[in-house]
């Protein structure tokens, strides 16, 4: 049979947003693929330097829509650096906690859209199920479901309300349980075995050639976690463990995330114990008003005539649950940074399609990507 | 981890069985704790789930609860609103236009905000900013509308929506402490008055600056011989002062 | 590696590179763009930094800054690298002989800010659309519409 490249996407349930895959088949074997971007595309870097910080947060809840905070500290973490600006440690503590929900709410919309990928139809509303527990909590304290605008600039928009500490134990008790039922569905039947070990496999060194991070990396046996090795915020005054896997496949992922899974609920009850002890000021004192909204009214000109700002620069790099994210922030001195780069992991994890799909069947695209946890939203900006 | 390793087994039936039996204790589960609500009939904000918990112990899932601070359409006491632009200045999406409404003196009209909820991102920055607590934001969700015109709310929808009495968020934002004030730049000032005339909180005055005597030759500066003076206590740091001035002479600062 | 060291064992071998201390890091590495290649392959062969973080650029308007980040597992840290090219010229040669990962940060960055990356494999466009002839995180790209546009909008 001849040579053809066939379109899986724009619009593909394999996709799991909106990007093209091109694939060179002959007969059911993948010869060559070449991914497309583009369609997501917003311009979030360029629109990050017409605005203000603080503004900046609501752009990037939605860089990464399954994953919102944690791009918000990304940006706030290089941001305050290029502003000089000291968080209160409760503040540290509250955005550990936000990462790890969002954690296990991304990797729990990760389990139901990768099930669903290789057939399975009633984890996927498990998972969806469970996700809206962690989404619940978020709603109690942030006020948004997805996007939350929650993370400003010298610290956080409010502190956690009563009550908050008791129902997030509940949630981490349920969902711990859960997760031994999840395993029973999917890892614990051999069907899962057959039809996800050796697939898509991406051996160690390849992953550090190619740049790939996150559980990927993991699933290859790399205990690499920014968390451990570059702790930011309070992740080095918390206990848990690197999750890895050996097998550097579909497995080996799924490994991979359900321990994450565990050891984020772990995180969370530390923090939540650290939480309930030490109250405090969850925003910096002395955080000038011209950082944007909401504090100050900004915008027209002449206000900023008479007046000299600190420049400097800002780099930060947190374990996003998809990897590692970078963020490098320029502030020239004027009220919106000068340049704003956001490295997505998914990004250069996409961009090395080449090295897991080729060689594989078609049908097995699916699978293999699912692992990958596509998230367009970071790879466009 | 123990969950997650592989077990072989040569028997096909037992692939197809260890799943079917996790899959339906799952149901047996779900059978009598639902996980959804029937939504139009059911409301999330209904009273029979507020205050009640998502996850209660011995019945782990219920339905669900809209939390208080939830950020839909907003809600404004119009009656109370000072006009001063903060929430406009803070919408990162310029979705907030100040209008007039009915009841302010001619000469400087009252104005309120209206909101185009086909721009707005919901990100609650307008009610941080609101100095007074006017402009909240409810747990009203529901914006379907057949026209794109009707997603302009106009100051008279928001007041609709406030006269509702729809629960909102009791977490108030702390500001940051140590902020700028207003101050003047005193040899530009021409003692107009613009800025004590529209500041909303009335918090500028006017205080009499004594007529320097000329000296031989040297010429008096045209002006009225008066100076604002603001009340930091009472400033929201609203920035009108600033943009109404005709010499630029007030700017943001910090005090020494 | 601190600061001190990383300069150390840098500048020996190439005496043009600037290290500065930087956030965190081992270092900022300011470089002339001449060097690119053997300096990458230095980092990644002798000194451990075999991991791409990133490559972005910044128009700097009369220049164009290239940045890179490294990160060694072996010492837990990363660098930061940079380099400056005109604006007139902004060529730079293309890093992907030695980290093949740089191939789509080096597509968005000439796509973003316009950086000619010779004997780059694939220099096509990723993220805008073909034909796209703009450059738009260049400071002369302008994020306002201009004067006069309106853009209608037909209720139904």
């Amino acid at each position: 049979m001849s040579e053809m490249w066939i379109n899986m996407g724009p619009q593909h349930p394999m996709t799991h947003g909106l990007w093209n895959l091109r694939v060179k088949i002959d007969g059911e074997i993948v010869l060559d693929v070449d991914p497309e971007m583009g369609y997501l595309h917003r311009g979030i870097e360029k629109i990050s330097e017409d605005r203000h910080y603080n503004e900046i947060i609501t752009l990037m809840d939605r860089t990464c829509y399954v994953a919102g905070i944690a791009w918000e500290h990304l940006f706030i973490l290089a941001a305050e650096q290029a502003l000089h600006v000291e968080p209160p440690e409760r503040a540290l503590w509250i955005r550990m906690l936000s990462e790890e929900f969002q954690r296990v709410a991304s990797h729990l919309m990760w389990y139901a859209a990768f099930v669903q990928d290789i057939g399975l139809m009633s984890p996927f509303l498990y998972g969806m199920r469970d996700r809206d527990l962690v989404l619940d909590l978020f709603q109690s304290y942030t006020g948004g479901r997805l996007t939350y605008e929650y993370m400003r600039v010298g610290g956080v928009r409010n502190d956690l309300p009563p009550g908050f500490a008791e129902q997030a134990r509940k949630v981490c008790d349920w969902l711990l349980d859960r997760f031994v039922e999840y395993d029973r569905l999917c890892s614990g039947s051999d069907i899962f075995h057959r039809r996800c070990d050796d697939l898509g496999v991406v051996k160690a060194q390849d992953c550090i050639r190619l740049g790939i991070t996150g559980p990927m990396l993991r699933s290859a046996g790399v205990p690499r976690d920014l968390r451990k090795d570059r702790p930011y915020a309070a992740y080095d005054r918390v206990d848990f463990d690197v999750a890895t896997a050996e097998t550097a496949d579909v497995t080996g992922r799924y490994v991979v995330r359900m321990e994450e899974l565990r050891q984020s609920v772990r995180i969370i009850r530390q923090a939540l114990d650290w939480l309930d002890k030490n109250p405090g000021p969850v925003m910096a004192d002395n955080v000038p008003r011209w950082m944007g909204a909401p504090y100050a009214p900004v915008g027209r000109e002449g206000y900023l005539l008479k007046r000299e700002y600190p420049k400097g620069v800002g780099f930060s790099a947190i374990e996003e649950p998809h990897g590692e994210a970078l963020a490098y922030v320029v502030n020239e001195g004027g009220e919106h940074p000068y340049r704003v780069k956001l490295k997505s992991p998914v990004f250069v994890n996409l961009s090395a399609a080449r090295h897991y799909l080729v060689g594989y069947r078609v049908a097995d695209i699916p699978p293999i990507m699912g692992s990958v946890d596509i998230c367009v939203g970071e790879v466009d900006r | 981890m123990a969950e997650s390793e592989p077990t072989p087994s040569s028997n096909p039936v037992l692939w197809v069985a260890k799943p079917l039996v996790t899959a339906a204790r799952q149901f047996g589960k779900s059978l009598f704790r639902p996980s959804t609500i029937v939504y139009p009939f059911e409301r999330l904000e209904d009273p029979k789930f507020r205050g009640a918990v998502r996850v209660a112990p011995g019945k782990p899932i219920g339905v669900g609860q809209v939390w208080d601070n939830y950020r839909g359409v907003h809600a404004l006491n119009i009656d109370t609103c000072i006009s001063c632009n903060l929430c406009a200045f803070s919408c990162p999406d310029l979705c907030i236009d100040m209008v007039t409404v009915p009841g302010g003196d001619p000469r400087h009209p009252k104005k309120c905000p209206q909101i185009d909820y086909g721009k707005c991102s919901y990100c609650g920055f307008c009610s941080d900013a609101c100095p007074e607590g006017c402009l909240t934001m409810t747990t009203r969700y529901e914006l379907s509308v057949s026209k794109r015109a009707d997603m302009i709310y106009s100051p008279e929808r928001l007041r609709e929506v406030f006269n509702a009495k729809l629960p909102m968020s009791p977490i108030r934002v702390e500001r940051p402490k140590n902020e700028d004030a207003i101050l003047l730049d005193a040899p530009l000032c021409i003692g107009c008055n613009a800025c004590a005339r529209d500041c909303p909180t009335k918090c500028i005055t006017m205080v009499d600056l004594p007529k320097p005597v000329p000296k031989g030759g040297e010429k008096l500066p045209k002006r009225i011989w008066k100076e604002p003076v603001v009340n930091d206590s009472d400033c929201v740091r609203c920035g009108t002062c600033i943009s109404v001035c005709p010499k630029e002479c007030l700017f943001w600062g910090t005090h020494r | 590696m601190e600061g001190e060291e990383l300069s150390r064992r840098l500048v020996g071998k190439f005496p043009a590179v600037v290290v500065e201390p930087f956030r965190e890091t081992a270092g900022r590495v300011r470089f002339p763009p001449e060097i690119l290649l053997d300096l990458f392959r230095e980092m990644r062969d002798g000194l451990g930094f075999d991991h791409l973080g990133q490559v972005g650029a910044i128009d700097w308007v009369e220049e164009r800054e290239v940045f890179y980040t490294l990160w060694s597992d072996r010492e837990k840290q990363y660098v930061f690298l940079s380099t400056r090219v005109p604006a007139s010229a902004p060529h730079l040669e293309s890093l992907t002989p030695v980290f093949s990962s740089a191939n789509w940060h080096e597509r968005e960055a000439w796509e973003l800010v316009g950086i000619e990356f010779d004997h780059h494999p694939d220099l096509r466009p990723l993220l805008t659309p073909t034909g796209y002839e703009f450059h738009p995180l260049l400071r002369s790209f302008q994020l306002h519409e201009p004067e006069g546009l309106e853009v209608k909008v037909r209720d139904v």
